[in-house]
């Protein structure tokens, strides 16, 4: 589920080919038609169903101009979408992430599901208008669904643009990210004075902060939370590789740690989407199935994070 | 970026490992044919720093500069770039050590006299022949293909190792701190992506930064003056 091996075997470049073909074979409308069911959570602000996993591009989409791998890239998208999922997450942060975006949406055609979000990450406030439009044109879709303040960098300009974009209709949601826990309580703070309907944290099994402020603060102000780094970028599934998966996991049908890791985190009822980020097409179809196959409930995820905390 | 304080190293690396090592498939697949080529002239500096004739000093010295202006435009600007978007503010840098190089390869009162058999000439020719013939193979070595391989004249990294050993056998003392400078950067920079990108490749840097500090520490300075034969 996350790129602890990087390199490609020739099954697994078989399996991104055959789904880049697959899709390419798809006929417009097609996408919800072919995905199974997910399990999805109501974005608070609007009501809309959200597939509980999505798709993060940090590090994983950055290929630059490399044919080959932006369209590994692109199968990853395609089975992305064919197994239900929605949401993609990227920034002017990310390198090329945003062009590798671009060239798969255009490869997989209009008719993808996707929900687009991006992020605004300038210091300078004049420039934060000029970037989502350069943003846009990379990714190739007329408005974005989804624009956040990267990592809160020149906050109040960037979300008094984005409020205009949203009441004008250029965006349809607006929020905040921050992946520091030590900018958690300014997070708070602009979460308790700004009208917001998204926020995208960092959150995983070991790194546990939010848990106690920041996702009974977003319930209670009825905000959509997306978690990142639900892996903390391979490191945990490192650390764990080896362990022995408790015989109890099969209570929620994890098999093996990314699946045990990523449950933990979409199974908290505050969580939106989980945006695990990939480079594999089978990984990605494992994230997915996570989304339609039973999670722990609130004892099973504190029975969870012990173990985890034990080992 | 005004929160810039607060992030991590590992924050900055925006690419994967496989990124990074395929970034040298391109570049190699670029050149293509033209890759033999490209590795005889290497091997022409290792002709051409032991010359005694002015004109082919020259000659080296502008081999050099023009595997410095080379990688500069082919790697960072083509495929370095892409990536790494901080990888265009290097290439002025790039652009000035050529022309630092040229400075002290035409200036005869800027080279060491030649005894380049002595400790610093040995440490800085055993250098120069690790970047030109044996890093390339480093791409074996950690288990990658030969099409990953880095090239002096080409891969930023060799040519900065090429040129550490350049520097050692031909400049003179101070010359020395005209060359060295952006060479050192160039691999403590690189050292810290490897080593951040966990790839063992990491240590080789290290050792080359290693060489040269003792080097320079422990051998004595010599008289300069002029090195041509007339």
């Amino acid at each position: 589920m996350t790129d602890l091996q990087q390199t490609l075997t020739r099954r697994h470049l078989l399996q991104q080919s055959l789904v880049l073909a697959g899709a390419s074979m798809l006929p417009l409308g097609s996408w919800a038609e072919a995905a199974p069911a997910v399990r999805t959570r109501a974005i608070p602000s609007s009501g809309e169903a959200l597939p509980i996993v999505g798709l993060g591009t940090w590090i994983t989409f950055n290929v630059g101009n490399d044919t080959t791998l932006l369209n590994e890239s692109t199968a990853v998208m395609a089975a992305f979408f064919e197994a239900g999922g929605r949401m993609i997450d990227s920034s002017p942060m990310y390198g090329s992430s945003q062009n590798t975006l671009g060239f798969g949406l255009n490869k997989l055609g209009e008719s993808t599901p996707v929900f687009s979000a991006d992020k605004v990450w300038t210091s300078n406030a004049n420039n934060g208008a000029n970037q989502i439009e350069t943003s846009e044109q990379h990714w190739g879709v007329p408005r974005f669904d989804l624009l956040q303040v990267h990592n809160l960098v020149n906050w109040e300009p960037h979300l008094r643009l984005l409020r205009q974009m949203k009441a004008a209709g250029e965006v349809r949601y607006i929020g905040i990210t921050t992946s520091e826990s030590r900018r958690h309580a300014e997070f708070e703070n602009v979460m308790h004075g700004q009208p917001l309907d998204f926020i995208q944290v960092s959150y995983n099994i070991l790194n546990r902060d939010i848990e106690d402020r920041i996702l009974p603060l977003a319930m209670d102000k009825g905000m959509a939370v997306i978690a990142n780094r639900p892996f903390q970028q391979k490191q945990l599934i490192r650390q764990l590789e080896g362990k022995p998966l408790p015989a109890w996991a099969h209570e929620f049908d994890a098999t093996n740690w990314a699946e045990f890791l990523l449950k933990y985190v979409i199974s908290h009822p505050a969580i939106t989407c989980a945006i695990p980020a990939t480079t594999r097409v089978d990984h990605v179809r494992e994230n997915m199935a996570c989304a339609s196959g039973p999670l722990p409930d609130a004892r099973q995820r504190e029975r969870m994070a012990a173990y985890v905390r034990d080992l | 970026m005004d929160s810039g304080f607060s992030y991590r190293l590992s924050d900055f690396m925006l690419f994967s490992e496989r990124v990074y090592w395929r970034l040298f498939d391109q570049i190699n697949s670029l050149v293509g044919a033209l890759l033999p080529a490209v590795i005889a002239l290497g091997c022409l500096l290792l002709v051409g720093v032991w010359s005694r004739h002015r004109s082919v000093q020259i000659a080296t010295a502008l081999l050099l500069a023009a595997c410095w202006i080379s990688s500069a435009c082919l790697f960072l600007w083509l495929y370095y770039a892409s990536v790494n978007w901080a990888a265009r503010y290097a290439v002025p840098f790039f652009l000035l050590e050529a022309g630092l190089i040229l400075l002290v390869g035409i200036n005869p009162q800027l080279n060491r006299p030649l005894a380049r058999r002595d400790a610093r000439g040995s440490a800085g020719f055993v250098m120069l022949v690790y970047a030109v013939i044996i890093h390339p193979f480093t791409s074996l070595m950690f288990g990658r293909s030969l099409g990953s391989a880095e090239f002096v004249g080409l891969a930023p990294d060799a040519t900065a190792l090429a040129t550490l050993g350049y520097a050692l056998m031909v400049a003179s003392n101070k010359s020395l701190w005209l060359l060295l400078p952006i060479p050192l950067v160039v691999l403590v920079l690189s050292g810290l992506t490897l080593y951040t990108l966990g790839t063992p490749e990491a240590w080789i840097i290290v050792a080359a930064l290693l060489v040269t500090s003792i080097t320079l520490s422990s051998t004595k300075p010599r008289a300069n003056g002029p090195t041509t034969a007339l």
